[in-house]
C-alpha cells in the first residue's frame, strides 16, 4: 500500500509541466475569452465578465467566417497536398535506385529550413519585378507573368503560401512513410506478387491498409500543422493584400498584440481551437470505423 | 528496495529545489531592487553609494558593436555619479518590442528605462505603465528644449511620458540622372509632381513615383498636405475631451484619392500594392524609380544595396499644396511605473539627454536628436543631405497621440485601405468612412 503515492510522486515533475505550460494556458484562454480583457487589464489585472459576448460579435462578424473560409480551405489543401507528394516521395525513395540515399538526405533540407526564413526567400523568388519565377515563366514564353504581381489577389497570395507549405512540410511525411514502408514484411509482396498483384494492388492492399495508423498520425500532425499556419504567411504576407489573406491564427494574433483585445482574441482561438477538433475527431471516426467494418 | 526509493525521492527533491531556484532566480531578476530599502522617502533613492541594479532596454540598431560600446561610455559616466549602481543594458529588435514591453508589463516585470515608439507612448500612458516626467524635465531645465513633433508625441493628456530621444522624417529623394534624362526639375507642388511623373514616364525607362500599398508614411502626412486632419480633439457632451477623426473628409478624401489614383496611372508597377518601403528602396537603388520618399538612413541603404546610385542622389523638401510638414517619428524614452529606482531612472535618462551623447547616438542610428540643443550640432547642418532633413525636422508634425494609434498602424488600417482603392475595391471615400468609423469605435474605448 505504501507504493499507492510513488507513481504520482514520480509523474508529478512531469505532470507540473504539463499542467503549467498546457492546461492553464488553455484554461486562461477559455476563461479570457469571456471577459472584457484590454490592454487596461493588462496593467490592473481587473477585467468585467461579459459572457458570450465576444463570441456573439465574432461569429455575425462576416471577415470571421471568410477567414474561416480560407483557412479551412488552405489547410485542408496543404494537408492534402502534403500526403500526396509525401507518399509520391516515399514512394520514389522506396524504390531504392542509384542516389536514392542521397536523394532521402536532400529531400530534407526544406524541412530543417527556418520558417521564416524560407518565408523571406519564397516572398522574392515570387516578387514581381525582380522575382526568379517571373523570370522563368517569362523566358518560357508566358508573356503574362512580365511583373505579374503574384500578391496582389488573395486567390494567387494564397497560391504561393500553399506552395511554399507544402515544400516545407512533405519531407517530414516522406521519411515517415519511408520508413513505415520498409517495416512492412516483403513476404505479403512475394505472395501478392504469385497471386498475380500489379504495383497499384500492392500499394492500396497491402501498404495502405497496414500503415493506416500511422497515415492517422500524420494527418493530424499536419492537420494541425497546417491549420495553424502563422509565420508563412506572416513574413510571406503580413495577411494583405488589405487583409485578405488571413488566417485564424494570424486573425488571433493580431487582435491580441495589435489591437490589445485579448478577449476577442482569445475567442478567436478557442473557436479555431474547436474547428481543429472537429477536423481531428472526424478523421479518428473515419479511420476508425473502417477498422470495425473490416473486423 | 527502500534504499531506491530513497534515491528517487532525493532526485525528486532536486527537481523542485532547481525549479524553484530557477523562479525565484527570476524573480530576484525582475525585481532587482535591494530588498527592503523602499520605505524611506524618494530622495534616498538618488545618494550616490546606492546599490541597485537598472535595466534599460534600448532598440536593436543596424551596427550592435557601435551600440554597445556607446552604451559603455554612457554606464561609465553614470557610475561616475553613482558608482554602485549597475546598469543592464539590453537590446531588444524593434519588431518583438511592443509584445516583449507588454509581456513585461503584464507580469509587473517592465524595465526601469525604455525606448518606446514614438506611436507607443500614449498608449502605455493610458495604461498606467509610465512615470509621468514633468518635474524632472524642470529640473533639467530642458521644459522647451524638444523638437516640437516628438514633444507631442510624447504627451498624453497634457503631461510629458515620453522623453523625445531621436527623430526620424521623410523627404523627396530623387534620382538626379533620371530627372536630367526626363529634362524636368524637381516638384514643389503636387501639380508640378504630376507633370513631372509624366514626364518621366513618357522619356525614360523609370517608374516614376512610389505610391506603394504598404506605407501609410506616405500617405497620410499627405491628408495635412491637402490641407485636412487625421483626428482631432474635441470636446464631447460629457465635457471630455476625445479624439474625432477626420479621415473621411473632402481633404482627406482627397489626398488618398490623389496617392492612388498615382498608383493607378502607372507610375509603379502594378505589383506594388504589396511593396513597402524596403521594395521601393530596392527599386530607388537599381535605377527603376525616379523619386522616392525615404528617412536619412535609407539612403545609406541604398547605397548598400548599389553603390553606383550614390552620386545620383538628390534630397529635396516633400511637394507642398497647404503645407509640406512631414511625418516625424522615431523614439522616446520612458521611465516605468514598476521601476523600483524611478529617481535613478530618471538620472540615467538626462545622462542620455547631453548635448554630446544624443548628437552621438543620433548620427550613429542616422537620425536626428530630439533636443534642439543636440540638433543644433553643426554635423547636421554641413551635409547637404542630412540638412534637408534637419531644417524640415522643427516644422515636422506627429500622428494624434492617442492610445489607440498604435493598434492603428498594428492593425493596419490605413494600409488595408490604401491598398482596397487601389485595387478598386472600394473608392476612396468608401474606404475611408469604414476607417473614420474603426477610428471612432477605438478613441471611444479611450
Amino acid at each position: 500500500m505504501r507504493n499507492k503515492w510513488l507513481p504520482w510522486l514520480l509523474l508529478s515533475p512531469a505532470l507540473f509541466l504539463i499542467v503549467s505550460l498546457t492546461v492553464y494556458p488553455l484554461l486562461n484562454t477559455f476563461f479570457i475569452s469571456f471577459r472584457e480583457y484590454n490592454m487596461y487589464s493588462l496593467v490592473t489585472g481587473m477585467s468585467e465578465w461579459i459572457g458570450f459576448e465576444h463570441y456573439k460579435q465574432v461569429l455575425s462578424d462576416p471577415f470571421f467566417w471568410t477567414v474561416l473560409r480560407n483557412t479551412v480551405m488552405l489547410g485542408f489543401a496543404c494537408v492534402c497536398a502534403t500526403m500526396l507528394v509525401g507518399l509520391l516521395v516515399a514512394l520514389l525513395l522506396n524504390t531504392n535506385f542509384k542516389g536514392s540515399k542521397l536523394l532521402g538526405i536532400v529531400i530534407l533540407i526544406p524541412w530543417v529550413f527556418p520558417s521564416i526564413a524560407g518565408g523571406i526567400v519564397w516572398r522574392w523568388m515570387f516578387n514581381d519585378q525582380y522575382g526568379v519565377v517571373n523570370y522563368g515563366l517569362t523566358r518560357l514564353g508566358l508573356d503574362m507573368f512580365d511583373g505579374f504581381a503574384w500578391f496582389n489577389q488573395p486567390f494567387t497570395a494564397f497560391f504561393v503560401i500553399f506552395l511554399m507549405v507544402v515544400w516545407q512540410s512533405f519531407p517530414f511525411i516522406a521519411v515517415s512513410l519511408l520508413a513505415g514502408f520498409q517495416s512492412i514484411s516483403s513476404s505479403l509482396y512475394e505472395a501478392a506478387e504469385i497471386d498475380g498483384a500489379n504495383s497499384w494492388v500492392k500499394l492500396t492492399h497491402i501498404t495502405l491498409p497496414l500503415l493506416k495508423p500511422l497515415l492517422l498520425i500524420l494527418f493530424i500532425l499536419s492537420t494541425i500543422w497546417n491549420f495553424k499556419i502563422f509565420d508563412q504567411i506572416y513574413v510571406m504576407t503580413e495577411g494583405g493584400p488589405a487583409r485578405g489573406t488571413y488566417v485564424l491564427s494570424l486573425y488571433s494574433w493580431s487582435e491580441a498584440f495589435n489591437v490589445l483585445n485579448f478577449g476577442k482574441a482569445s475567442a478567436i482561438a478557442m473557436l479555431m481551437f474547436l474547428v481543429l477538433m472537429a477536423f481531428i475527431i472526424s478523421y479518428i471516426r473515419l479511420f476508425r470505423e473502417d477498422k470495425e467494418v473490416r473486423a | 528496495m527502500k534504499k531506491r526509493y530513497c534515491y528517487f525521492g532525493l532526485s525528486l527533491l532536486l527537481v523542485f529545489v532547481l525549479l524553484a531556484a530557477g523562479c525565484t532566480s527570476e524573480q530576484t531578476g525582475g525585481d532587482n531592487s535591494a530588498p527592503e530599502t523602499n520605505e524611506g522617502p524618494a530622495d534616498s533613492d538618488s545618494s550616490p553609494d546606492l546599490e541597485a541594479t537598472l535595466r534599460v532596454w534600448i532598440m536593436e540598431t543596424g551596427s550592435p558593436e557601435e551600440a554597445q560600446a556607446y552604451f559603455e561610455r554612457i554606464n561609465a559616466q553614470f557610475n561616475e555619479r553613482y558608482p554602485n549602481v549597475q546598469v543592464d543594458v539590453q537590446f531588444i529588435p524593434w519588431l518583438s518590442a511592443h509584445q516583449n514591453l507588454i509581456t513585461a508589463i503584464a507580469g509587473g516585470n517592465a524595465p526601469d528605462v525604455s525606448e518606446l515608439g514614438t506611436t507607443w507612448v500614449p498608449e502605455f500612458a493610458a495604461m498606467g505603465a509610465l512615470l509621468e516626467m514633468n518635474a524632472y524635465i524642470n529640473d533639467w531645465g530642458l521644459a522647451d528644449g524638444w523638437v516640437p513633433a516628438l514633444e507631442e508625441a510624447g504627451t498624453y493628456m497634457e503631461n510629458l511620458y515620453g522623453i523625445p530621444w531621436y527623430a526620424g522624417l521623410r523627404q523627396l529623394i530623387y534620382n538626379k540622372d533620371i530627372f536630367e534624362q526626363a529634362g524636368v526639375e524637381v516638384p514643389e507642388t503636387y501639380d508640378e509632381l504630376l507633370a513631372v511623373s509624366e514626364a518621366i514616364m513618357q522619356n525614360t525607362d523609370a517608374y516614376a513615383f512610389p505610391a506603394v500599398g504598404i506605407s501609410q508614411h506616405f500617405v497620410l502626412p499627405m491628408v495635412w498636405h491637402f490641407g485636412g486632419e487625421l483626428a482631432v480633439l474635441e470636446e464631447g457632451d460629457d465635457n471630455e475631451l476625445r479624439w474625432v477623426s477626420k479621415i473621411n473628409e473632402a481633404e482627406a478624401v482627397e489626398a488618398f484619392k490623389f496617392y492612388t489614383d498615382l498608383y493607378k496611372a502607372g507610375y509603379v508597377p502594378e505589383g506594388a500594392v504589396n511593396w513597402s518601403v524596403l521594395d521601393t528602396r530596392q527599386a530607388f537603388a537599381q535605377g527603376d524609380l525616379a523619386m522616392t520618399i525615404d528617412v536619412a538612413p535609407g539612403i545609406n541603404a541604398m547605397i548598400n544595396e548599389n553603390s553606383e546610385i550614390a552620386d545620383k542622389i538628390g534630397v529635396a523638401p516633400l511637394p507642398s499644396k497647404a503645407n509640406n510638414a512631414s511625418f516625424v517619428g522615431g523614439s522616446n524614452l520612458a521611465v516605468f511605473k514598476q521601476s523600483s529606482h524611478p529617481e535613478l531612472a530618471a538620472a540615467y535618462v538626462n545622462v542620455l539627454l547631453q548635448e554630446d551623447n544624443i548628437a552621438e547616438w543620433a548620427q550613429l542610428t542616422g537620425f536626428f536628436p530630439g533636443t534642439l540643443a543636440g540638433l543644433d550640432n553643426p554635423v547636421f547642418h554641413e551635409d547637404e543631405h542630412l540638412k534637408v532633413f534637419a531644417d524640415a525636422l522643427v516644422h515636422g508634425r506627429s500622428y494624434p497621440a492617442s492610445p489607440s494609434w498604435g493598434q492603428f498602424e498594428g492593425d493596419n488600417l490605413f494600409v488595408t485601405a490604401v491598398q482596397e482603392i487601389m485595387l478598386g475595391n472600394k473608392t476612396a471615400q468608401e474606404a475611408l468612412d469604414e476607417v473614420a468609423e474603426a477610428m471612432n469605435n477605438a478613441f471611444e474605448k479611450e
